[in-house]
């Protein structure tokens, strides 16, 4: 069936089964696969992506409840070649290690500072306490975060 | 090429005539959260999905006269954050606050923890102790309500029909005296196991200077179904709380559950776990 939403600001038009998720269209179908697969049951938060401006799963959405909603991977964070500041941010802090929760990191984050620019330690763990991450302790995590948020000047 | 129908219903009436057909291989679709981790365990590939996220009507909070009424398509995050819920029924906002993780909150609604009747389904515990019913419509039209309590019959299972669908939650309009509160042990998003986990939820009311009415203790998580601590709900009724209170609930509760797990020896941390809900929970409601 015919699956019509944006990705990255893009308008996609594509024909999908309707058992298909959001994580099978985005990495199999747009070649997107910076969006990662861990568990498959929404406990890790690799595949995390925003859906209208929200942090989803994206292994737990079927393609089909996308219709018509706007999808921000994290192939969509830096804007003209330029990274997002919490891009820059998990560099800069050394908030990465083997990298492979770090896109879903950085899209709960992003979702976070979006609704809440300015969040405390608190709040900043809330928010990626859905994402898990086996390297860092997460403590270079949340003070990446908090450089963007202090950094201030926040855009989208 | 798939055998899954995958319908999108726009108003009431289309879903009506999509309930009608309804067979084994139906699904209502909200968030969809446990419903894709169940097609993929169990292969399920034929049948129709019914999608009721793009129903007019069915989302929002709202306080009339007689009922604090959640729309089928609240998130839980709407729940958690909903000044409303917050201000008349704390315990449900605790709740949909701890459940599952901010990307599930996003998503999963209420009637779907419902009908799942999963044994680790906080929401139903919850429910229960507010002593809300659900507005359901089938398959031909009809609208009932039903309460939340004796709605699940054991694991999986619950009186709701294949054309049936759970529209609104209704939560009895809270008096001026209303307290309750939530608590729960356990972590994990999905929390499908329930060897570290239990839930109680605590809903009464108290005048100023009265004694206390109405209790509805409810323990989650501690049996194959949420039950009432009936004990619990005994000792409270017409009590005026003192400092002793918490410390005798503590123990009334860890004898319920006792009795509930009926000595499997991985839930005996259960019995401790419950007793410092209790103890938290008293804190919270009475201040001491």
């Amino acid at each position: 069936m015919l699956l019509a939403f944006g990705v990255n600001g893009i308008a996609r038009s594509l024909e999908i089964d309707p058992e298909t998720r959001l994580i099978d269209v985005l990495r199999d179908h747009l070649d997107l696969t910076g969006t990662k697969e861990g568990c498959g049951e929404g406990e890790c938060g690799a595949c995390t992506v925003l859906m209208d401006g929200v942090a989803v799963n994206a292994c737990l959405v079927l393609a089909m409840q996308a219709r018509g909603r706007q999808i921000v991977t994290i192939e969509g964070l830096a804007v003209a070649g330029k990274l997002d500041p919490l891009q820059q941010a998990f560099i800069d802090e050394g908030a990465i290690q083997c990298g492979y929760c770090s896109p879903g990191m950085l899209m709960s984050a992003k979702a976070l500072l979006l609704k809440n620019p300015h969040p405390s330690e608190p709040e900043i763990r809330s928010a990626i306490s859905g994402n898990l991450c086996r390297c860092t302790g997460y403590t270079k995590i949340v003070q990446a975060v908090q450089s963007v948020a202090r950094q201030g000047g926040y855009q989208s | 090429m798939s055998d899954l129908i995958y319908k999108t219903p726009s108003d009431l009436a289309e879903l009506v005539s999509c309930l009608a057909a309804a067979d084994a291989t139906t699904y209502v679709l909200g968030g969809g959260t446990d419903f894709i981790i169940r097609m993929r365990d169990r292969g399920i590939t034929e049948g129709t999905l019914i999608d009721i996220t793009g129903i007019p009507g069915l989302d929002g909070i709202q306080l009339d006269g007689a009922w604090l009424r959640i729309g089928a398509n609240a998130t839980y995050a709407e729940i958690a954050e909903s000044a409303l819920v917050q201000a008349t029924v704390p315990c449900l906002a605790e709740m949909a606050r701890q459940i599952g993780s901010p990307q599930i909150r996003n998503m999963a609604r209420l009637p779907g923890n419902i009908a799942n009747a999963s044994p680790a389904g906080d929401s139903i515990a919850t429910l229960m102790a507010l002593d809300a019913s659900l507005g359901i419509l089938n398959g031909r039209g009809a609208s009932a309500t039903r309460k939340v309590d004796g709605l699940v019959t054991g694991i999986g299972k619950t009186t709701l029909q294949r054309d049936e669908v759970i529209t609104e939650v209704l939560i009895p309009r809270p008096g001026p005296h209303h307290r309750s509160a939530y608590g729960k042990i356990g972590m994990g998003a999905r929390s499908q196991v329930v060897i570290a986990n239990i839930s109680m939820t605590m809903a009464l009311d108290l005048p100023p200077g009265g004694t206390i009415r109405n209790p509805r203790i409810v323990v989650g998580s501690a049996a194959p179904t949420a039950y009432h601590a009936t004990d619990a709900e005994a000792l409270l009724d017409g009590r005026v709380p003192d400092p002793r209170l918490a410390g005798e609930l503590a123990e009334v509760m860890r004898a319920q559950v006792e009795a509930s797990i009926k000595g499997i020896a991985l839930f005996q941390h259960k019995m401790n776990d419950v007793q410092g809900l209790a103890l938290d929970l008293c804190a919270g409601l009475f201040g001491f």
